[in-house]
């Protein structure tokens, strides 16, 4: 279905024209700089204790304006060089600085290892040279955040990863219960999470109370909230990618993790032919529901448990060709109460690996091939009354990716990837026992990237990039154009413009309150895949050392959003393509945010104003509304006080503007009908025409850690959740009464002030 | 890679650069205010009427929408004194025939054709009120789908879930540019507690307390139920064009004589039916939709449907 469109202001026709034309000029680049000196340096930086790569770390040569960043797996070349005496640094955040001096002959290239070893935290450690590009570990429109900076942010249900997101302007979430992110705008189907480059279909245990990365067996992730390079594709509009710990090259070591609602360990060492990691999770909440249930507290499961299992293994060094794989389980099991006869039992899994293999071709060229399996299966179960209705969800992926990274000198970079992704959906309903929706629909996709950095001086870079994709059944051939430009007029300013073109094939069916209920489908003949554009500015400065200053604005645009339309009643028979009803959106805001960095109190302070629109046929008269992403104002405040080295406090406050709801206006009774037989009451009701309450919560958290004995330290954490006892609003339930008078239930978010402790074993 | 240019960040550009950038975030905060404030309801005019194929024109029954805050009194929300005209339309949009009604003398809000004029199948209507005192018209247009009947060899006596559905076999109806939709709905004849089939058992005993507000279904208010909205492909045509519809029988809840009344449906009811069913019955909660009304300048419903009535006597 399509909609009578009229024009919109803020649209940008010219993306793919203008990144063509930067294109062509960008390629004739690298072939100047190519024929100068012909000595070079090149190699890996990784982490001395576990060996992972560090991507990002920035490789500087004294008295020489080389330099240059690592790549995802953590190499760097630098070439071009004259023959001579050269003294190399190389810096990475929270890592100590390395240092070394060499000598270069005529056309010798030489590897190095670049170990970096972990620093501890102290006052004063992060040192900001007025004379250096700023630090590439968060660029404009990305975040990357270490584990062990998410515990320091009190969230709920202890170290949570993605809640932790959320202290960062224009991020919000779904509530209090759930760990769905709403980035810019865009709802959680429209970002892309992976570990591991394994695409995670459903982030979140217990419906979403629980993130479902367990925090030890993560090394760090990468948030971009927008405009995101050609290296990854499929979504409108975020990514977010999480790398798993690799082991420790060096020595067994391990975590355990003891807490009132879930507990894990964390286990990683050598293995003659490398290392190898393992983590579980497991919730322990059976003792607390033993007692609730004991007390007839409503609302509480009658049996519920998940878990989950990460781990790596690699079959040579980090630095230089390996082979790793990685896996991922999880498993939910619940069944409970949610009101008076309603009752779900509920049940999903993932079961996710992935095969890489690294391979240096040559001192300028690298390779990386996967191939990864997912599947993804939930079968929910709800009974209304004693009325069955229930949805089965299957998903299963398979891709194999390749991927060339090259880099001539240190002013070019280039890297191309191919992928084949095979995806078959599987949804079906059931009401009374009769099966209301049985779909099965596979997918064949074929995607070429290609993704070109240049920096043409020291001020300027320009990334470039472009993802064609190829989609069966359709067919539908799309390409994809990127570009970004940066500019540094000095060290401590920079500025930043990006524009890009993104596709999505497939779309999200969401239940607001069960997530296991949601659905994927995908894009078919006549259900064209869902299009939008991406334009971001940004300027980020640096006042003082440690104090960064950042300030984004952005606009995107949506457009063939296919979703399943919720006024369907006869889905048994309908076309796939009938199944579906199509809209448009589109979003734009700022976003301001401060940062301290280094000394004994370190945090941020970030503000959004943000606007996201939808329309669809047949709501409000086919004119926008704002989904219930939309967050006009968001404040958030996050703080960290060393107080010595052993006790930390932390605090974090959000406020955000209400998420909008539909509040009937009106009502009126048909009196008459002839295919009803009785009156039957119409609200009045202009979808989401009014907004809940304004959301606010303060949380407070303290940690001590210290040595218990040969070996073994511990952390011990206490996090208090909203402190001010502030009663925010889920929803709202509306239901007549007998005398049809309209009355409205409300469901609080967590009404009361929650504890939680948990206890931290680390041993080496 | 060193910058060429660097220079001291003095403590006054430093200060000029912060003020910039507070200037720039609090142009583009103001850009926007909050556009999404309830803005103050208008009460509009509700017309609700429903044309039968093959039968004598039917009322239009005029009242105003209110507020949720108070229980809703029909009595007291019917719009007299209005004009009220149903005119059949040509192909070309042309009005062929207009059917003044006069307002009932003794029901409140409800209009009667002053001739009863039958409805014409696969022709197109539309309704004007035009509310006192105002000089706006209120409009709405119905296709009136095809009339359609029972085939001769329908059983009179059938055995409560002896096959795997209830099937009785009907003549074909039609509708412009799409298969016919059917709507039912059944009327148990001889409901009481002891006449529960087990489907009624089930409903009786699921919904002693909703948590949605206290619906209780029992024997009495069940005699009375509707079934969701089926397209007409799901059935299986016969050669000789007649159509063997199913019906579930779930939607049997009592033994002995049961009326089905099938209904093909036009477009406006089609959307009314099942907008009011997603809005009554919200997989998310807290998500209210909107109802989809095609009445300009008002809301409500002005259908239309052709009927086949089905008599059958449920054994045990």
């Amino acid at each position: 279905m399509t909609l009578p469109l009229p024009a919109r202001p803020l649209r940008f026709k010219l993306v793919a024209t203008l990144a063509i034309c930067l294109l062509f000029f960008s390629s004739l680049a690298p072939t100047s700089a190519l024929a100068d000196d012909t000595a070079s340096i090149s190699g890996y930086v990784h982490n001395a204790a576990t060996g992972a790569p560090l991507p990002g770390a920035n490789i500087n040569l004294v008295n020489h304006p080389a330099g240059t960043s690592s790549d995802t797996s953590g190499f760097f070349s630098l070439t071009n060089l004259s023959p001579g005496r050269y003294r190399l640094v190389c810096s990475y955040v929270g890592h100590k600085t390395y240092k070394t001096s060499f000598r270069l002959s005529t056309e010798e290239n030489l590897q190095v290892t670049i170990p970096l070893s972990p620093a501890k935290i102290r006052v004063g450690e992060i040192v900001v040279r007025p004379d250096k590009l700023p630090s590439s570990s968060n660029k404009i429109g990305s975040y990357r955040l270490a584990p062990g900076k998410a515990a320091q942010v009190p969230v709920l249900l202890g170290d949570d990863l993605l809640r932790s997101l959320r202290t960062l302007p224009g991020v919000s979430g779904a509530s209090d219960f759930s760990s769905e992110l709403y980035i810019r705008g865009s709802a959680p189907g429209q970002t892309l999470v992976q570990l591991d480059g394994m695409t995670v279909y459903n982030p979140g245990h217990f419906l979403g109370f629980f993130s479902p990365f367990n925090p030890d067996a993560v090394d760090h992730l990468r948030l971009y909230k927008g405009a995101y390079p050609s290296q990854f594709g499929g979504r409108l509009g975020s990514v977010l990618t999480i790398e798993q710990k690799a082991g420790s090259p060096h020595n067994f070591q391990g975590k355990l993790n003891v807490g009132l609602l879930a507990s894990r360990a964390q286990f990683e060492g050598p293995h003659p032919g490398g290392s190898w990691m393992l983590a579980a999770r497991r919730s322990t909440m059976e003792p607390t529901l033993w007692v609730l249930n004991q007390h007839n507290v409503a609302g509480t499961p009658k049996a519920f448990h998940f878990y989950d299992l990460n781990g790596k293994l690699l079959f040579g060094s980090v630095p230089g060709a390996n082979l790793s794989l990685a896996f991922y389980a999880a498993r939910d099991q619940m069944n409970f109460p949610f009101q008076k006869n309603l009752l779900f039992d509920i049940a999903y899994r993932t079961h996710a690996a992935r095969l890489r293999w690294t391979q240096p071709l040559t001192k300028q060229l690298s390779s990386k091939v996967s191939v990864v399996a997912n599947r993804y299966f939930s079968d929910s179960h709800g009974r209304l009354s004693r009325i069955p209705y229930s949805r089965s969800m299957r998903l299963m992926h398979l891709s194999a990716k390749s991927r060339l990274a090259y880099q001539p000198n240190s002013r070019y970079k280039l890297r191309l990837g191919l992928q084949a992704r095979y995806r078959r959906f599987e949804v079906t309903d059931t009401h009374l026992e009769t099966q209301t929706l049985n779909r099965s629909r596979p997918s064949r996709q074929g995607t070429v990237f290609w993704q070109n950095i240049y920096r043409p001086t020291v001020h300027w870079k320009l990334r470039l990039g472009a993802r064609g994709y190829y989609y069966r059944p359709g067919p539908y051939l799309k390409v994809a154009p990127k570009a970004a430009v940066t500019y540094h007029p000095t060290a401590s300013l920079s500025f930043q413009v990006a524009a890009g073109r993104y596709h999505q094939f497939l779309t999200l069916s969401r239940n607001q309150a069960i997530s296991s209920f949601n659905a994927w489908l995908p894009a078919a003949p006549n259900v064209p895949p869902a299009y939008g554009d991406q334009l971001t500015a940004g300027t980020q400065l640096t006042p003082l050392p440690g104090v960064s200053v950042g300030l984004e604005a952005y606009y995107r645009s949506m457009n063939g959003l296919f979703k399943l339309n919720p006024r369907l009643t006869d889905k048994t028979n309908q076309p796939y393509q009938g199944l579906f009803q199509t809209g448009d959106g589109y979003a734009f805001g700022s976003e301001l945010f401060l940062r301290r960095t280094a000394g004994s109190l370190t945090g941020h302070v970030g503000y959004t104003y943000s606007q996201t629109w939808r329309r669809f046929p047949n709501i409000n008269a086919n004119r926008f509304f704002p989904p219930r992403y939309d967050r006009r104002h968001k404040l958030n405040l996050a703080v960290h006080l060393q107080l010595t080295s052993r006790w930390r406090l932390s605090g974090t406050f959000v406020y955000t503007s209400g998420q909008p709801f539909t509040q009937p206006v009106a009502q009126y009774l048909l009196m008459d009908s002839p295919y009803m037989g009785h009156k039957h009451d119409i609200l009045v009701a202009p979808v989401n025409n009014a907004r809940l309450p304004p959301y606010h919560r303060l949380d407070l958290g303290a940690s001590h850690r210290g040595h218990l004995f040969s070996g073994v330290n511990y952390q011990f954490q206490l996090q208090l959740i909203n402190v001010l006892n502030h009663r925010n609003i889920w929803f709202y339930l509306f239901a007549f009464d007998r005398r049809y008078s309209l009355e409205r239930l409300e469901i609080p978010q967590i009404p009361i002030m929650l504890p939680n402790l948990s206890i931290t074993l680390e041993f080496l | 890679m060193y910058l060429a240019a660097s220079r001291p960040f003095s403590l006054l550009r430093r200060f000029h650069v912060a003020l910039v950038f507070l200037c720039l975030f609090l142009l583009l905060a103001a850009l926007g205010c909050d556009t999404v404030a309830p803005k103050p309801y208008t009460r509009q005019v509700v017309v609700e009427s429903y044309q039968m194929a093959g039968q004598p024109m039917r009322k239009v029954r005029l009242m105003r929408t209110t507020s949720t805050s108070k229980a809703f009194d029909a009595s007291k929300q019917s719009l007299q004194g209005a004009a009220v005209q149903i005119e059949l339309l040509n192909p070309d949009g042309t009005t062929a025939a207009r059917y003044p009604f006069q307002e009932s003398a003794s029901k409140q809000g409800v209009y009667l054709p002053i001739k009863r004029p039958t409805v014409k199948p696969r022709r197109t209507y539309r309704l004007r009120v035009t509310p006192p005192g105002s000089d706006k018209t209120i409009t709405a247009r119905t296709v009136v789908p095809d009339t359609f009947s029972l085939a001769a060899e329908n059983p009179d006596t059938v055995q409560y879930n002896r096959t795997e559905h209830l099937s009785f076999r009907v003549t074909p109806s039609s509708y412009p540019d799409r298969p016919t939709i059917y709507q039912f709905y059944t009327w148990a004849l001889d409901a009481s507690a002891e006449q529960l089939t087990p489907a009624g058992k089930q409903l009786v005993k699921g919904t002693e307390a909703l948590w949605t507000g206290g619906v209780n279904y029992s024997p009495q208010n069940i005699t009375h139920t509707n079934w969701p909205l089926v397209n007409e492909s799901q059935y299986h045509h016969r050669s000789d064009g007649t159509i063997d519809v199913t019906y579930s029988w779930k939607g049997i809840l009592f033994y002995g004589a049961v009326k089905i009344h099938t209904h093909a449906i036009d477009d406006n009811l089609y959307d009314l039916i099942r907008s009011e069913k997603a809005q009554q019955a919200s997989a998310s909660p807290g998500q209210i939709l909107n109802v989809i009304d095609h009445v300009d300048g008002g809301t409500g419903i002005f259908g239309s449907m052709a009927r086949a009535t089905y008599t059958v006597y449920v054994e045990r």
